[in-house]
């Protein structure tokens, strides 16, 4: 039974998949690129998760050439 | 009033606990050395226990526990990777929620069900429970403990959340994060690929690979290079995911890749071949000039002077001697877990620093105490045991101890030597050892094949008294946690004859190369031990009187385990392990034991299949 809820579930993702390939959203299809000089991205904002939610400090490198900032939209 | 952190890394691999009290570590010990089961990824109950005990506290005494990942992130990663690779990966797919809707994706309630079962604690009592980022608990385990005011760090391993690579600089209490390269591009899933094509476990044969490279020609490294990844100037990478099937498979490569590489992936045990040697060197060389790369555009970026490193990559000792000799930092220093055990040390120590705002104390050689985190056993607690079992030994002091042991290895018997506080992190240090004289040019076959039950290709690491190092070794400093391979010292190596270099791989391993032909592998490195008189009395005492017997101050150190067993950890483990294998003696503190005194043997072979092998 929970196999077949995690399959209906999982077909639900696969137009959602398909779109996102469509419109280039899936970064783990965006691979190879000759053309960029790096493929160095933006660090996770740094956080101490817990029950209240901290957040801490967090640094952005501006100047980064970072390919992957754009995490998927869906 | 003392501030205590409980830092806990669990539920992926190689759990562990560390209690911080007011900054400083206290304990710190993987769970698989008290439950056997080599990286072990449960809850770490016995290792908190320890902690709490050796930290002279109870879970009431504990004001944070922080965990050494974020759930939240990871779940971010998962659902989008399933996404991505839809409608592929439907069993990895509901494998990996069933084990989320069990528990993982509310990781607070998770640890606080495990500790209201194991530890005894009503769920009120149960103290604020945090969670820290992968790379950020890696960062912090590199940095933090490290002798450096200020440093550049490099975080290297499979993956986290969504990190695979990072970098950061960090400066008195704080560490600030430059960029990082995202899943599913990752320099240690790659590497993990080539280690399970050649027919070792993925997150435990990798080290396998690296001894197994010297043996090989790159002749591959041009193919990977073209083919599986594109490497710009600076170091970074992405994967060409076409050959990989790890994002959402249960294997870690394709037959896209099988085809690349001429076949099928060697089968575990079958006999290795001069094209598995000559992959493992081509991916050990490629993996060489990523992190060379990586390591040259930190330096021009952060203009640091130093560098820390961690991540599982970090282990690769081969890649930390050569960055050392590139000159490119003035120096480095390796976390000695730099695996994700030493995640719960980095995760309390950010949480402290970064969290708390505590200032950050430097000590010199550094705050790891030499690794010696773990338990430690009186004679008294020794001798208990040895009378439940029956064992006939000796008690002698160390004045008497000492020289007799040194004479022993002198001699070229095999002595297990089991003392003070376990060593933290993949390596044994000289606390729980099997050593042996490094001069015996048989010493290498007899430890792997009869006391270590192990492949005969794997070279074994010397410890070597700090002061004698650069007699020995193209080493000019410490490396007290065997983290860096270096050259053996060209005076005492003896070339290759034509004939002998035409041996067919590990025939050549059979043929001394140096005047410590057991310790020296044959591209004529070694895995550099240090053993310094402040954190590890006793070994360097041993090593000082080895050398007034034979005048060498290196011995073989190998970790007190067979093939596929935890390192021991307990008095009964080392005695058991002792009386299953080809091990002479076995010094347990300053209590003294024979093998051919004993009467207790074990004449059941079975044991052998205790252990899964790895």
């Amino acid at each position: 039974m929970k196999k077949i809820v995690a399959m209906i579930i999982y077909t639900c993702n696969i137009p959602v998949g398909f779109l996102s390939r469509l419109f280039r959203r899936n970064r783990f299809k965006r691979n190879i690129n000759k053309n960029v000089k790096t493929y160095r991205c933006e660090p996770d904002t740094i956080r101490f998760a817990s029950q209240d939610r901290i957040s801490v400090t967090q640094k952005y490198d501006e100047d980064a050439d970072c390919p992957d900032t754009l995490y998927p939209m869906w | 009033m003392t501030i205590n952190i409980l830092g806990i890394s669990a539920y992926y691999h190689d759990s562990a606990a560390c209690l911080i009290q007011d900054g400083t570590i206290t304990a710190a010990v993987q769970e698989e050395r008290f439950t056997r089961k080599k990286g072990d990824n449960r809850f770490p109950k016995n290792s908190v226990k320890y902690c709490l005990n050796q930290g002279q506290i109870s879970i009431n005494n504990l004001d944070h526990i922080i965990f050494y990942d974020d759930a939240d992130l990871k779940f971010d990663r998962l659902k989008n990777t399933y996404l991505a690779y839809t409608p592929n990966g439907f069993e990895s797919y509901y494998r990996s929620m069933n084990a989320w809707a069990r528990g993982k994706n509310n990781i607070t309630q998770l640890l606080q069900n495990e500790l209201i079962s194991h530890c005894n604690v009503n769920r009120e009592k149960i103290p604020q429970i945090s969670s820290v980022q992968h790379h950020l608990s890696h960062a912090a385990s590199a940095f933090f403990p490290s002798p450096y005011e200020k440093a550049a760090v490099l975080c290297l391993d499979g993956v986290g959340e969504w990190a695979t690579t990072s970098v950061w600089t960090g400066e008195k209490n704080t560490l600030y994060p430059q960029w990082q390269i995202d899943f599913p591009h990752s320099i240690g899933l790659l590497y993990s690929a080539f280690t399970q094509y050649i027919g070792f476990k993925v997150n435990s044969g990798e080290y396998k690979l690296m001894g197994l490279a010297p043996y090989g020609e790159p002749k591959y490294a041009d193919d990977i290079v073209s083919k599986l990844i594109d490497l710009k100037d600076d170091g970074t990478f992405r994967l060409n995911m076409d050959y990989f099937n790890y994002p959402v498979g249960f294997s870690m490569t394709n037959t896209k890749f099988h085809d690349l590489f001429g076949g099928s992936p060697r089968l575990p045990e079958s006999e290795l071949t001069q094209k598995d040697m000559d992959i493992a060197r081509s991916i050990q060389d490629v993996t060489e000039e990523i992190v060379f790369r990586l390591a040259r555009t930190i330096k021009k970026e952060t203009r640091q002077d130093f560098l820390c490193i961690a991540g599982g990559v970090g282990l690769n000792c081969v890649i930390n001697g050569k960055i050392l000799r590139e000159g490119i930092f003035k120096d480095i220093w390796i976390q000695p877990a730099a695996g994700d055990a030493g995640g719960s040390i980095g995760a309390a120590l950010a949480f402290w620093h970064m969290a708390l705002n505590k200032p950050r104390v430097i000590r010199k050689p550094d705050s790891m105490n030499g690794s010696f985190l773990g338990p430690a056993f009186s004679n008294q607690e020794i001798q208990t045991h040895l009378n439940t079992t029956g064992a006939k030994y000796f008690y002698f002091d160390d004045s008497d101890l000492i020289p007799k042991v040194a004479e022993l290895l002198a001699q070229g018997y095999v002595v297990g030597w089991f003392q003070g506080r376990m060593e933290f992190g993949p390596r044994a240090l000289g606390a729980r050892s099997i050593l042996g004289d490094p001069r015996n040019p048989k010493m290498q076959q007899l430890m792997n094949l009869k006391i270590k039950f192990r492949e005969s290709f794997r070279p074994f690491a010397p410890s070597v008294t700090a002061d004698s190092v650069s007699e020995y070794f193209n080493l000019d400093r410490a490396s007290p946690y065997m983290m860096l391979v270096a050259p053996v010292k060209s005076q005492l190596c003896y070339p290759m004859t034509d004939a002998q270099n035409a041996l067919f791989g590990i025939e050549k391993l059979n043929i001394p190369r140096s005047q410590i032909p057991a310790v020296t592998h044959i591209d004529y490195s070694a895995r550099i031990q240090t053993v310094h008189m402040e954190t590890n009395p006793r070994y360097y005492q041993l090593l000082s009187e080895f050398e007034r017997i034979t005048r060498c101050p290196v011995l073989i150190n190998t970790s007190f385990n067979v093939r596929g067993e935890p390192i021991v950890c307990t008095p009964e483990d080392a005695y058991r392990c002792f009386m299953r294998t080809k091990i002479d003696y076995l010094v347990l503190e300053n209590n003294f034991l024979a093998k051919k005194e004993q009467t207790i043997r074990d004449t059941d072979d079975s044991w052998k299949t205790e252990f899964e092998l790895d």
